[in-house]
């Protein structure tokens, strides 16, 4: 199954963060990581996407006072979404492998 | 003279992190202050207050620090009086706006609370703190719209326009964030 380039960088922040992965924090490791600057629409349309494809599940956790008693949804990777993952990240590194040198300063 | 024109101030301890008063000011001026500890009142404050509490210690602390705007406040306080001072008060940190939390309403049940919770938790954690209350209630309108529109432009992808406003709206956020 293909990724696209920001359900790329979402699957890997769920799998960073491990069991504390709900929207806002997948954001934040975006921005922080990527440098990407993004919003929570973008992030829960896009964690729409990949739970429908079962690429991740989600469950929600106890309601806290600071987000006016409303309780967050984690997210985890499925076994398919670390498949995808896998896939979607050796076909960068192949179509890359031999052409830094070329993309000279980028980063 | 100045009127402060305020609803609600939080007053905390700078030594304690809980809440120990909450003070409230009515559109006449006249303020009624409940001391949690003394009169009970925890168990009878509404989730909102103390959510207000927790999330605006930061400015509003300046109430409680010895300074002079404390004791006049508390003796303006005691004799309920009219609130007539010269003093500036700092910006007074205001809930997200109702408006906004409606349009969330209509986004998928599933993310509904999520959302909200997620935009909420970011409204007091990261835009008030960051760009103070008025720029965060507009953040918060922002993605609520963009949000809304994430989730609405699926079903209707085919709709031209959306796409437009929605990168419109994604453009003034990230301006107003910068």
């Amino acid at each position: 199954m293909s990724l696209g380039e920001f359900e790329q960088l979402v699957l890997l922040a769920i799998l960073r963060l491990g069991d504390d992965a709900y929207g806002i924090r997948i954001r934040d490791e975006i921005e922080d990581r990527a440098r990407r600057t993004t919003s929570l629409g973008a992030i829960y349309t896009a964690l729409d996407r990949l739970e429908q494809k079962n690429l991740v599940a989600s469950w929600t956790g106890d309601p806290t006072p600071q987000r006016g008693g409303r309780a967050k949804r984690f997210y985890r990777l499925e076994a398919a979404g670390q498949s995808a993952l896998k896939a979607s990240l050796a076909a960068t590194k192949r179509m890359t492998a031999g052409v830094e040198q070329l993309l000279g300063g980028a980063r | 003279m100045k009127r402060a024109a305020i609803e609600t101030v939080i007053l905390t301890h700078p030594e304690r992190d809980h809440v120990s008063d909450i003070a409230l000011v009515g559109e006449n001026g006249k303020i009624v202050v409940f001391d949690c500890k003394a009169h009970s009142m925890e168990s009878h404050i509404a989730p909102g207050w103390l959510r207000r509490a927790k999330s605006g210690s930061g400015k509003s602390a300046l109430f409680v620090e010895g300074k002079a705007e404390q004791v006049l406040f508390y003796a303006l306080a005691a004799n309920s009086v009219i609130m007539d001072v010269g003093i500036d008060f700092p910006p007074l940190i205001s809930e997200p706006p109702k408006l906004a939390e409606c349009l969330i309403s209509l986004i998928p049940v599933k993310h509904r609370e999520d959302l909200a919770g997620d935009l909420e938790e970011d409204y007091w954690n990261r835009f008030v703190p960051r760009h103070g209350a008025r720029v965060a209630r507009r953040l918060y309108w922002l993605h609520a719209v963009y949000a809304f529109l994430g989730f609405l432009a699926r079903p209707l992808a085919g709709i031209a326009g959306l796409g437009f406003i929605r990168k419109l709206v994604e453009i003034l956020m990230h301006r107003m964030t910068k």
